[in-house]
C-alpha cells in the first residue's frame, strides 16, 4: 500500500476492496473454520502490502496510514472477512502500545494481538508479579506476541512473547463469529513484570496515553469492521432480492415490504437527510429502478 | 377500515370452555393437572438427557452435519416423545397443539436443536392426523410400536423446494410459485420426482410426508400430500446442510427420482394439499412459538443463574439497569407464552374442537384397533367416499373463518415469540460479556438457535401478512378442502 499524499481515500478503499475480494472472499469458509494454512496464507497476503504495521512510518517499515485511511481499509477488509480484519486491527493496536524505538524490531509479518485486562478483577499484581486469567482473548491464539493492555487507575502495557515462562495460551473451544481471529484464554502465573512492561506501570506519563490510544483505536476499528460486515450483508441481501422469485416474479419488484426493508437498511448504514426519502431514493436506487 | 368489535371470547379464546359448559371448571382443572404432569415429565427428561449434552452435540453436528444422536431419540422415546400427537386409538398420547407446545417450551429451554428432532417428527405426523381416520392406523401404529420396542422411527415433513420456500405455505403464492417437483399418476399410485430442501429430520426419518403437485401448471389446485418410505427405490438424501443453529436436528436436501407411492399412502384427497398445509401450519406454529419462548426462557434462566452465582458477576444484580433488563425479559417471556397458548387453545377448542368431539370420531376412537385394521373396514376408511366424508365432517364441525383466525393467531404467536427469543438471547449475551466463562458458549448457542425461529415455518414477514389478513382485515382463507360429490375426483383420475 502506497500512502503518497496524492492517493485519495476513495482509491485506497478501492484497493483494499480489491484485496478483500481477491484474497479473502474466496476463502471465507476456510477462514470461518480457522484453517491454519488459510489463515497463514491470507495473513501473508495482507502483510505483503504492509497492513501488519499500517500505522507505522516508513522508517519503522510501515506505510504510515492516517487513522481515517486505516479505518477505511479495515471496513473494506471486513467485507471480505471480519475475522481477518480484526487480526489486522489487533496487530496494529498492539504495535501502537509498543515503545516507538522498539517497534522497528518487530519482525515483518509477525502477527501481534492486543488483549485488554483489568487489574484487581481478572489480574492481580503481587511483588511485581502478575497472575490471573483472561478468557476469550480474540486473536490471541497462535499470535506471535500479545500486548496486554491493563486499564484502570494505573494503565500499563505488557509484552507477552510466544512460549514465555508463566504464560499459558489455550484456544477457546467455542467461538461464534470472527473465527479467523481465533480466541484463546490466557493463564498468567507469577509473570515477572520487571523486564516485560512495554511502558512503566503508571510512573511513566506516556503509559496512560499509549494504552488509551490503543484502546481508542480498538473501538474505532471495531466500528469500522462492524460497518464492513453490515455492507457485505446488505450487498448479499440485495443480490438475493434481485435473484429471488416469489410467485414467479422478482421479490424487489413486487414486494413493497422488501423494498422498504432495503430502504431502512440503507438509511441505517448511511443516514439520508430526510428519512421520508428512504424508499423513493435509496432503495429504488439500489434496486435499480 | 375499522376492525369489527371483538367479544371477550375472541380476545381470550380460553374462555370458550369456561363459558359454555357447566362442568367446564372441573374439566379444566383435570386438563390442567394432565398438562402439568406432561410439563413436569418433559422437564425431567430435559434435565436428565437434553441439557447435559446440548453443547457437545451442537459441536459434533457443527463439525459434521451428518452427525445424529440416536441415543437421545431412544431416551426421548422412552418418555413418549414420538407418540405424543398420535391418536389414542392408535396407541399414542392423543396430544393436541397445546400438548405439543408445552413439551416444546420445556425441551427448548434445555436445547432447541434436540427439541427440534421431536418437533420435526411431530410436523411429519400432523398431515396424517389432518388426513382423517384412514391414516391413524398404519404408520402411526408402527411408530408407537417401534417406540415401545426401543427402536424408534422418526418422521419428517417435506414442503420447501429449492425455488419455493415461503410460496408453498400460502395458497395465493402457491398458485404462482415455481414448483420443480411433480407427482405423476401411474397404475395403483403415483411416481414422485423433484427435490425438497431444508427438510428437518430428512436424512434420518423413516417416513416422510411429502407435498407435491400432480399438475405443475396448477400447483395450488393439485397440491397433494404423499406418505413416503425413505427406503423406497429412487429416494435419496443428496445433501445435509451446515447449520448455524439447532444443529442437533439435521436439515437435508431430498431427491425423488420416480419414487412410487401407492394409492393408500396418498394422505387425504388428491388436490387437498394446500388447505391441509394451512391446517398443519395452524397446528405447528404455536409449538414454534413455544420453541422460541423456550429459547428465551433458557437464556433468561442461565443469565439469572450466572448473575446470582458467578463471582465474575458480583454486584451486577444490585444495579438498577440490570434489574430492569431482567424484569423486561420476564414480561416478554410471559406475554409470548400467553400468545402461543392462546393460539394452541384456539385451534384445539374453537377451530377443531367440534371435529374432535364429534360422536363419529369418538366412536372410531372406541373401536378396537384390530377391527379398524380388518380389511373390509380398512378399505372402507381408505375409500374416496370416506375421504369425502372426512372433509364433509370438517365443514360441518368447523369453518374456514375459524381456521383462518386460528392460522392468524398461530402466526402472531410464532412471529412475536421468535423476535423475543432473538432479543432476549442477544440482551443476555450483552449483559454477560465476552469473558463470562462457561455460560457464554451456552448463550451463544441459544442466540444461534433463536435465529432459525424467525425463518422456518414461514418467515416472520409471511406470518405477519397472515396476521394482517386473518385478524386486521378479517379475511377468510380457503382452509378447508372443497366439498365434492363422493369419489368424484379420485374416480375421475383413476379412470
Amino acid at each position: 500500500v502506497s500512502v503518497a499524499s496524492a492517493i485519495e481515500l476513495a482509491e485506497l478503499r478501492e484497493m483494499a476492496g480489491e484485496l478483500a475480494r481477491r484474497e479473502l472472499m474466496p476463502r471465507t469458509a476456510a477462514l470461518d473454520a480457522a484453517e491454519p494454512a488459510t489463515l497463514t496464507e491470507c495473513w501473508r497476503a495482507l502483510t505483503a502490502v504492509g497492513l501488519d504495521r499500517a500505522l507505522l512510518g516508513e522508517e519503522e517499515g510501515g506505510p504510515e496510514l492516517g487513522l481515517p485511511e486505516f479505518l477505511a481499509v479495515l471496513e473494506q477488509l471486513a467485507a471480505g472477512d471480519g475475522g481477518m480484519a480484526l487480526c489486522v486491527l489487533l496487530s496494529n493496536a498492539a504495535l501502537l502500545a509498543r515503545e516507538p524505538d522498539r517497534r522497528s524490531a518487530v519482525p515483518e509479518g509477525a502477527r501481534w494481538a492486543l488483549v485488554t485486562g483489568r487489574l484487581g478483577q481478572e489480574l492481580t499484581v503481587c511483588e511485581r508479579r502478575l497472575s490471573g486469567r483472561i478468557p476469550c482473548a480474540l486473536g490471541a491464539h497462535e499470535a506471535d506476541a500479545i500486548v496486554l493492555a491493563l486499564h484502570g487507575a494505573q494503565p500499563a502495557a505488557i509484552l507477552l512473547e510466544k512460549g514465555m515462562c508463566g504464560v499459558a495460551v489455550e484456544r477457546e473451544p467455542a467461538q461464534m463469529g470472527l473465527r479467523a481471529a481465533a480466541a484463546a484464554s490466557l493463564e498468567l502465573s507469577d509473570v515477572e513484570l520487571g523486564q516485560l512492561a512495554v511502558t512503566a506501570d503508571g510512573d511513566d506519563a506516556g503509559a496512560g496515553g499509549k494504552v488509551g490510544g490503543s484502546l481508542a483505536l480498538l473501538r474505532a476499528g471495531t466500528a469500522s469492521i462492524a460497518r464492513g460486515v453490515t455492507n457485505r450483508a446488505y450487498a448479499i441481501a440485495l443480490e438475493y432480492a434481485h435473484e429471488r422469485r416469489q410467485g414467479g416474479v422478482a421479490d424487489h419488484r413486487t414486494r413493497r415490504g422488501v423494498r422498504h426493508a432495503g430502504g431502512d437498511h440503507r438509511v441505517a448504514r448511511e443516514p439520508a437527510p430526510d428519512p421520508r426519502h428512504r424508499t423513493a431514493g435509496t432503495c429504488a436506487e439500489d434496486c435499480g429502478d | 377500515m375499522v376492525p369489527a368489535e371483538r367479544t371477550l371470547q375472541e380476545q381470550f379464546p380460553r374462555f370458550h370452555n369456561v363459558h359454555h359448559h357447566v362442568l367446564a371448571l372441573n374439566r379444566e382443572n383435570k386438563r390442567l393437572r394432565e398438562l402439568e404432569e406432561l410439563r413436569a415429565r418433559t422437564a425431567r427428561f430435559a434435565e436428565a438427557h437434553v441439557r447435559p449434552r446440548a453443547l457437545e452435540i451442537d459441536r459434533l453436528a457443527g463439525d459434521d452435519p451428518r452427525y445424529f444422536d440416536w441415543d437421545l431419540v431412544r431416551a426421548g422415546a422412552a418418555h413418549g416423545m414420538l407418540s405424543l400427537l398420535i391418536p389414542s386409538q392408535a396407541g399414542g398420547g392423543g396430544g393436541l397443539a397445546v400438548h405439543a407446545a408445552i413439551v416444546m417450551e420445556e425441551l427448548c429451554a434445555a436445547c432447541p436443536g434436540i427439541a427440534n428432532i421431536f418437533g420435526a417428527h411431530a410436523l411429519g405426523v400432523c398431515p396424517l392426523l389432518v388426513g382423517g381416520p384412514a391414516h391413524w392406523d398404519g404408520v402411526p401404529t408402527e411408530i408407537v410400536h417401534s417406540e415401545r420396542a426401543g427402536s424408534p422411527q422418526l418422521m419428517a415433513c417435506a414442503i420447501t423446494e429449492p425455488d419455493a420456500g415461503t410460496d408453498v405455505e400460502d395458497p395465493e403464492l402457491l398458485a404462482r410459485a415455481r414448483i420443480g417437483s411433480h407427482a405423476r399418476r401411474v397404475a395403483g399410485g403415483f411416481r414422485l420426482n423433484g427435490t425438497k430442501r431444508f427438510i428437518s429430520n430428512g436424512s434420518v426419518a423413516r417416513w416422510i410426508t411429502v407435498m407435491m403437485p400432480t399438475d405443475q401448471r396448477r400447483p395450488a389446485d393439485t397440491w397433494t400430500c404423499f406418505l413416503v418410505n425413505s427406503g423406497s427405490e429412487g429416494f435419496a438424501v443428496s445433501r445435509v446442510e451446515h447449520k448455524m443453529g439447532q444443529r442437533a436436528c439435521p436439515a437435508a436436501e431430498l431427491t425423488f427420482d420416480d419414487v412410487f407411492v401407492p394409492d393408500d399412502l396418498v394422505v387425504g384427497r388428491e388436490g387437498d394439499g394446500a388447505s391441509a398445509t394451512l391446517i398443519v401450519l395452524a397446528a405447528s406454529r404455536p409449538p414454534v412459538g413455544a420453541i422460541a419462548t423456550g429459547i428465551a426462557r433458557g437464556a433468561y434462566e442461565r443469565l439469572v443463574a450466572w448473575l446470582e452465582d458467578d463471582p465474575a458477576a458480583k454486584g451486577l444484580l444490585a444495579r438498577e439497569h440490570v434489574q430492569l433488563a431482567l424484569a423486561e425479559m420476564e414480561e416478554e417471556i410471559h406475554v409470548v407464552r400467553q400468545a402461543y397458548m392462546d393460539a394452541a387453545t384456539e385451534l384445539d377448542s374453537a377451530a377443531l374442537g367440534g371435529t374432535l368431539s364429534h360422536p363419529l370420531v369418538r366412536a372410531l376412537s372406541h373401536m378396537p384397533s384390530p377391527i379398524r385394521r380388518h380389511a373390509p373396514l380398512r378399505n372402507q376408511l381408505h375409500s374416496d367416499r370416506a375421504r369425502d366424508a372426512t372433509i364433509a365432517l370438517l365443514h360441518r364441525t368447523s369453518s374456514e373463518r375459524a381456521l383462518t383466525r386460528s392460522v392468524a393467531l398461530s402466526s402472531l404467536a410464532k412471529a412475536r415469540a421468535a423476535d423475543v427469543a432473538m432479543r432476549i438471547t442477544g440482551a443476555a449475551l450483552e449483559l454477560v460479556g465476552l469473558r463470562a466463562g462457561a455460560v457464554r458458549p451456552q448463550l451463544e448457542k441459544l442466540f444461534r438457535d433463536a435465529k432459525l425461529t424467525q425463518i422456518y415455518e414461514g418467515t416472520n414477514q409471511l406470518n405477519r401478512l397472515e396476521v394482517y389478513r386473518g385478524l386486521c382485515r378479517g379475511e377468510t382463507l380457503p382452509c378447508l378442502p372443497p366439498l365434492r360429490a363422493a369419489g368424484a375426483a379420485g374416480d375421475e383420475n383413476r379412470a
